[in-house]
């Protein structure tokens, strides 16, 4: 019955995150731009609602609020939570399995469309669904973590900084191999990629700029290493604390 | 003969620096429906989370069902045979009522279908209305009724009647005096309403400022404890305040109003020989020793 | 049987219940060998603590008004004392009419007459207690 309660809190987190996507396909009917040109701009875009569902995604279990509960401090049926005769470590775990099985699907299911229209071959979609899991993994377990600390508004405030403070540490640190981000921009690369999308293609120096570095060096196994390793500590993390933490 | 379903010790707790439990000592007798008594603040809702291990003492020990209840494990497994109702009485807001008994029920191995049913039309909840439209007093009901179906062997309420109708009240207090007279469930209650507890407490346990000061059968206390009204010709003599037996006086003028306790007898006696002119003799409720004992500065 | 606890009265309450019981036994609402309520019932019913249903029932059954008969329930005894007890409430009944004429004569209120009446039952009480306590 964990695994439904989990289910029955996300749910309509997940409708609201699949919605995003039925946007950005939208876009090239709404703006009129064709579906080739689409594909430089989806890089960055997969990725960003990646992320985004990632965190909105996560919880930690205990804190329970309404679909988009934005009231700051915990509700009430914490206490109730806290009462049943289940151990914290493992209600924070069902919870972010569940969370973390429907992140993969819902990058499974945006994978589709891209897979049709832009005519991927089946081992290109599979590593990119792949890279793209793992590499979600980390955004992920930072959102649970910030769960298992504040409640559930801080939880989205305080991943999306730490996703933004991740992305610009890119550009810098000799340590932005291993940055999970790149994983994700390398996978809606893959998916994205086309002839004419360089780089040099890329109207903001700041994408033109990071996408470089991101191509820099392939394979991305660094970048899945880096993001399994930050999910790890996230999760363990969080599970201290959870299981530290006075309500 | 010894068998406390709640053991606590010396228990203290901080927060933020402030003392707010100072040495709490606790001993519930299985079967008994205690009623834990205190101004706001004094320190019961953190005494009812460290139970619960929702909170941790500073210091100080705590034994459920005769185990201790330090480690996850412990608490876990003492929590199986607790059924617990919190202050707001807030559960999922996303489930109807059918949909939370059905995600409370397969955690307790001996769930109660007779008591889920019977409860169900006791209390006449709707099953399939979302909780968060249902009143504060169905709310207070849909918790009672997962904490007694569950089969649990100690009910722990925090003010169970607060803020409900005196129909809804009276349902409650039958439904909790029911189950204790069937199934010997021991009642653990904090509330407000003294009436309500001293019509369904055995025990009464009183704290004030961190520390208890009242502990014992309610019937015991209702025993020991009189009033004493004297009225003197003259103003009140200072020695009145001296008198030995008595835990608080309370003197206006010629009147002054003693709350004795122990051996009634002896401390009339000393009474008599201040030469009052008028000597009464009146039973204490709750209420006056509640009031008694958190006046005091 | 209609039982009424006042629980803010002081006088304990199963003291209250038992005096209701036996005022039922003896105005004949519940006759020898009748069935009482069951534990259980009286204290759903009237939401009050079963011990202190449990602890009525059984001084009843020490004073021989109660027969509690393990597994079948609780029945009034066709006891010799309940008939003793019938006659001696009629003659107290005639000490306190003569007694409260002559303190009609002193021209208190009905008011002031429970308060003092009450006292001296308390002090009354008081005095009995030692005796008591060591039953």
């Amino acid at each position: 019955m964990l695994w439904w309660k989990a289910w029955m809190e996300t749910r309509w987190r997940l409708l609201f995150v699949l919605g995003c996507f039925a946007l950005l396909w939208a876009e090239g009917p709404l703006f009129g731009v064709p579906l080739a040109k689409l594909r430089a701009v989806f890089i960055l875009q997969y990725a960003g609602i990646w992320a985004f569902a990632a965190t909105m995604l996560a919880g930690a279990g205990i804190n329970s609020q309404t679909p988009f509960g934005t009231t700051a401090g915990y509700h009430g049926s914490l206490l109730f939570t806290l009462s049943l005769p289940v151990a914290r470590r493992r209600l924070f775990a069902i919870r972010a399995a569940a969370g973390a099985v429907e992140t993969c699907a819902l990058i499974a299911i945006s994978a589709v469309p891209l897979a049709l229209f832009f005519g991927l071959s089946g081992a290109t979609a599979c590593l990119y669904v792949a890279g793209a899991c793992v590499c979600s993994m980390s955004a992920y377990a930072i959102s649970a973590l910030f769960a298992c600390v504040t409640g559930e508004m801080w939880q989205l405030y305080g991943s999306w900084g730490a996703l933004a403070a991740l992305c610009l540490s890119m550009r810098y640190a000799p340590l932005a191999r291993f940055n999970p981000l790149r994983g994700f921009l390398l996978s809606a690369y893959t998916a994205a990629v086309h002839p004419q999308v360089t780089p040099a293609s890329m109207p903001v120096p700041l994408v033109r700029e990071t996408l470089a570095g991101v191509l820099a060096s392939v394979p991305w196994i660094d970048a899945w290493i880096g993001s399994a390793l930050l999910a790890a500590l996230c999760c363990f993390l969080s599970i201290r604390i959870l299981e530290r933490k006075e309500y | 003969m010894n068998d406390l379903v709640i053991r606590a010790h010396g228990l203290r707790k901080n927060y933020d620096g402030s003392p707010a439990l100072r040495g709490i000592e606790l001993a519930v007798p299985r079967g008994s429906i205690c009623g834990f008594l205190g101004r706001n603040g004094a320190g019961k809702t953190t005494t009812v989370k460290l139970l619960l291990n929702l909170l941790r003492p500073d210091a100080g020990e705590i034994h459920l069902f005769g185990d201790p209840i330090q480690s996850e494990a412990a608490a876990v497994a003492a929590r199986r045979r607790i059924g617990f109702v919190s202050e707001e009485k807030q559960l999922y807001p996303y489930m109807t009522v059918r949909q939370t008994i059905r995600f409370v029920r397969p955690l307790f191995p001996g769930w109660r279908w007779d008591l889920e049913t019977k409860y169900l039309e006791i209390f006449q909840l709707p099953e399939k209305k979302p909780v968060p439209k249902l009143s504060k007093g169905m709310r207070t009901q849909l918790m009672l009724l997962l904490a007694m179906a569950r089969g649990a062997e100690l009910l722990i309420l925090d003010e169970p009647t607060d803020g409900l109708d005196p129909a809804v009240t009276e349902e409650v207090l039958q439904a909790l005096a029911g189950l204790a007279a069937a199934d010997g469930v021991s009642i653990f209650f904090s509330s407000h309403h003294l009436a309500e507890v001293e019509q369904i407490a055995d025990r009464v346990c009183l704290i004030d400022r961190g520390q208890v000061v009242i502990d014992g059968a309610l019937d015991d206390l209702k025993m020991e404890y009189r009033r004493i009204l004297l009225v003197f010709s003259a103003d009140a003599p200072a020695a009145v305040a001296a008198l030995s037996g008595v835990d608080h006086v309370r003197t206006r003028g010629r009147t002054a109003s003693l709350l004795a306790h122990g051996d009634i007898e002896a401390t009339l006696d000393r009474a008599r020989q201040l030469q009052p002119e008028s000597v009464e003799i009146h039973p204490v409720t709750l209420k006056e020793l509640f009031l008694d004992y958190v006046k005091e500065a | 049987m209609e039982l009424r606890i006042n629980f803010l009265s002081g006088v304990p309450i199963y003291l209250q219940l038992m005096e209701q019981i036996k005022h039922a036994v003896e105005t004949g609402a519940v006759r020898a060998g009748e069935q009482l309520p069951a534990i259980r019932k009286v204290a759903e019913d009237l939401a009050m603590n079963p011990n202190t249903v449990v602890r009525a029932y059984r001084e009843l059954e020490r004073d021989g008004m109660l027969d509690l008969r393990h597994g079948s329930g609780v029945y009034v005894s066709a006891s010799r004392t309940n008939a003793a007890k019938t006659a001696a409430l009629e003659r107290a009944g005639g000490i306190l009419a003569e007694a409260l004429d002559e303190v009609a004569a002193l021209g208190l209120t009905e008011a002031e007459t429970r308060r003092v009446f009450e006292s001296e039952l308390a002090q009354e009480r008081e005095r009995a207690r030692p005796a008591r306590r060591r039953t």
